[in-house]
């Protein structure tokens, strides 16, 4: 379970960890399981089963210590370096599922062997009965995968790092191995140390380079996903981002030097707007999905001046968190920001004690896909009662144009939960859509009040004013649901539709 | 405002330069009525493409420069900006047309060298054209990789079943 379940977080940096990725992984270790079980029960026919298990044991720990090692040139033979998932989602697709069978098969397979090699063991020492000797292996083997399972993503990945992970695993494996082989063997095993020494010294994993121009300042495994913060500029246009997983050419959260609207390319501006066009002297906002904290800092410099901000936000990453502290400016102990760490969106939505003036939902998995419980129906009339009367939510959905599928769903799925039509804004200079849908009424037209904005908000508004940037939407009546959300189907489909697709609406 | 704006504004209309000065102001909603009311359909075009590169929407831009470059095939301005966009967009087969377009264009015009502009899209679009071979000879490499570990797996199979 220690390799299962750490294989997809050392996919992640090159292939990400959708689910297609972890379809992949599963896939394979449970068809290379299934052939190593028959594999194992061959050997175990034969004479000298106890040896055999030794062999198989040394051979299955050799291959993983050497796993950190050997990922980063097939990930590379299989995956160019610098391809967007945007570019080519086929082939992240068959580039995991491709990595996973030289990566993860082959250890899968041999540590499938261990289990009919030592049932027979067991039997032939004694345990009259193959049932028992078969029970008290699959007892042994459940609670060691039970361990390995809670052990990996609790204290192993986030604590000591993937290398550590799969050295530590690859050496306990081994180490059963030597332990069995027979004093006749010293030669094999000294040969098999040296060669688990040479893999410690090599396996360190080993990540895609940052841009030209960018400086790494730190990475780290969180319990969800690969972290890395880059810089890049000097001075007043030096500028930080937040890197996940496979989106490494990419960004999960930005820090500029100053505080309020980023510039054109950032949808992060537009969350400001609805404070703008309902004003009052308390804005609530509740944030889901706050990353390092970009929402906060775009929003403590861009509200009204007669406004005071109250944000809460949630995120459900730690790690996240604690590198928007050390690097993103996030505050630990402002009276006007209220953190929760380790939140998911929707359990943080339900304990909030007032009504809000602004949500907004700004949560992503793995780049590019909106998580299925936060886009149903039923979160979002959730929302809707969190909100006070005429306050607004703000989505931020990634896609390509008004017409991309995912737009389309989750703002049919919006207005249905609202019981309103919902605006839609092509952000400019971005493959952005932001999504305003206001609780008993609709958005205002950009049109409307743009002439009462400040020049910086009015900047942000203008380019929106010209037709073809805005959409309404109408409530749809068949809107994604908690038990009917084919989210990813639809993701697969506007990656598939791309840029091209946009073109031709 | 680049040059070649420059040279465009001074060419055109009144109200085309009138247009060109509210999207200059960042005033695009004015612009638009102004532009809207354009007699001639290829200034409008450029006008269009202008004022939609300025507000950054670049699928509104890309679809007036289409527009305009079937209205007036020779005209270069229209023809540069549709390839930069599409190629910018990394709008693959778009930026293959719109740069053979768009040279085709320079030919017609007698120009006796490729410029700068021609020159660099054509880098942009063969580094386009290497990334996608890549990507290709990548998935044939991930799907053979598939199938030869299928492969290996049967031939595994069906050696355990015969003794």
């Amino acid at each position: 379970m220690i390799v299962e379940l750490a294989a997809v977080r050392l996919l992640a940096p090159w292939f990400g960890a959708s689910s297609a990725v972890w379809t992949n992984v599963i896939g394979v270790v449970l068809l290379a399981l299934a052939v190593g079980y028959l594999v194992g029960a061959r050997l175990a026919e034969g004479e000298k089963p106890l040896a055999k298990l030794a062999v198989v044991l040394l051979v299955a720990g050799s291959f993983i210590l050497w796993l950190p090692a050997v990922a980063e040139p097939i990930a590379l033979f299989l995956v160019p370096r610098g391809v967007s998932l945007a570019e080519s989602p086929e082939l992240f697709t068959w580039g995991s599922l491709a990595a996973s069978c030289l990566l993860f098969g082959p250890a899968a397979g041999l540590l499938a062997c261990v289990g009919p090699l030592a049932t027979e063991v067991l039997q032939r020492r004694g345990v009259t009965h193959a049932g028992t000797a078969g029970g008290r292996v699959l007892f042994a083997s459940t609670l060691g995968s039970l361990a390995g399972t809670f052990a990996t993503t609790y204290l192993l990945v986030p604590g000591l790092g993937l290398s550590t992970t799969f050295v530590g695993a690859g050496l306990l494996i081994l180490s059963a191995g030597l332990v069995l082989m027979r004093s006749s063997k010293r030669g094999a095993s000294a040969l098999v140390v040296v060669l688990a020494a040479l893999a410690i010294g090599f396996s360190r994993t080993k990540l895609p380079e940052p841009a030209d121009g960018q400086v790494v300042l730190a990475s780290t495994e969180s319990s969800y996903q690969f972290l890395r913060v880059v810089e890049d500029g000097e001075g007043a246009s030096s500028r930080r981002l937040l890197q996940v997983n496979e989106g490494l050419d990419s960004f999960q959260s930005v820090w500029v030097p100053q505080l309020g609207l980023l510039g054109a390319g950032y949808y992060y501006d537009y969350f400001a707007l609805p404070l703008w066009w309902r004003r009052s002297e308390q804005a609530r906002v509740f944030v889901i999905g706050l990353g390092a904290g970009t929402a906060w800092r775009v929003l403590s410099g861009s509200v009204p001046p007669e406004s005071s901000l109250h944000m809460v936000g949630a995120e459900i990453d730690p790690g996240v968190i604690e590198y928007g502290h050390e690097y993103f400016e996030l505050p630990r102990d402002d009276p006007g920001l209220e953190v929760l760490s380790g939140w998911d969106g929707r359990a943080a939505l339900a304990t909030l004690a007032s009504e809000c003036d602004l949500i907004v939902l700004d949560a992503y998995a793995n780049q590019s896909e909106i998580p299925a419980h936060l886009s149903s129906v039923e979160f979002f009339r959730e929302v809707r009662d969190r909100l006070a009367d005429g306050a607004t939510l703000a989505v931020n959905i990634g896609g390509f144009g008004f017409e991309d599928p995912v737009v389309q769903a989750v703002a049919g799925t919006v207005a249905a939960a609202f019981e309103e039509r919902v605006l839609l804004l092509q952000v400019p200079n971005a493959r952005n859509v932001m999504l305003y849908a206001v609780r008993g009424g609709e958005a205002p037209e950009p049109s409307a009040f743009a002439d009462a904005l400040p020049a910086a908000i009015a900047g942000l508004v203008a380019p929106v004013r010209i037709p073809g940037c805005i959409r309404w939407v109408s409530p749809s009546p068949a809107p994604l649901t908690d038990d009917l959300n084919p989210l990813d189907r639809l993701q697969a489909r506007s990656l598939a539709r791309g840029v091209e697709g946009w073109l031709e609406q | 405002m680049s040059l070649a704006c420059l040279l465009l504004v001074v060419a055109q209309s009144p109200d085309f330069s009138a247009a060109m000065q509210r999207v200059g102001e960042g005033r695009f909603d004015a612009a638009h009525v102004l532009i809207d009311g354009l007699d001639d359909p290829v200034e409008r075009s450029q006008a269009q493409v202008f004022l939609r590169l300025r507000a950054g929407d670049l699928p509104g831009a890309l679809h007036w420069a289409t527009q305009g470059t079937l209205l007036a095939p020779d005209d270069l301005w229209l023809a540069e900006r549709r390839a930069s966009i599409a190629v910018s967009m990394g709008a693959h087969k778009l930026a293959e047309r719109a740069v053979e377009d768009y040279s085709e264009a320079l030919l017609r015009a007698g120009a006796e060298s490729s410029p700068a502009s021609l020159v660099s899209l054509n880098d942009e679009l063969e580094r386009m054209r290497s990334a996608k071979s890549e990507r290709e000879a990548a998935l044939l490499r991930s799907r053979v990789t598939v199938l030869a570990s299928l492969a290996a797996l049967l031939g595994l199979l069906f050696k355990l079943t015969r003794k």
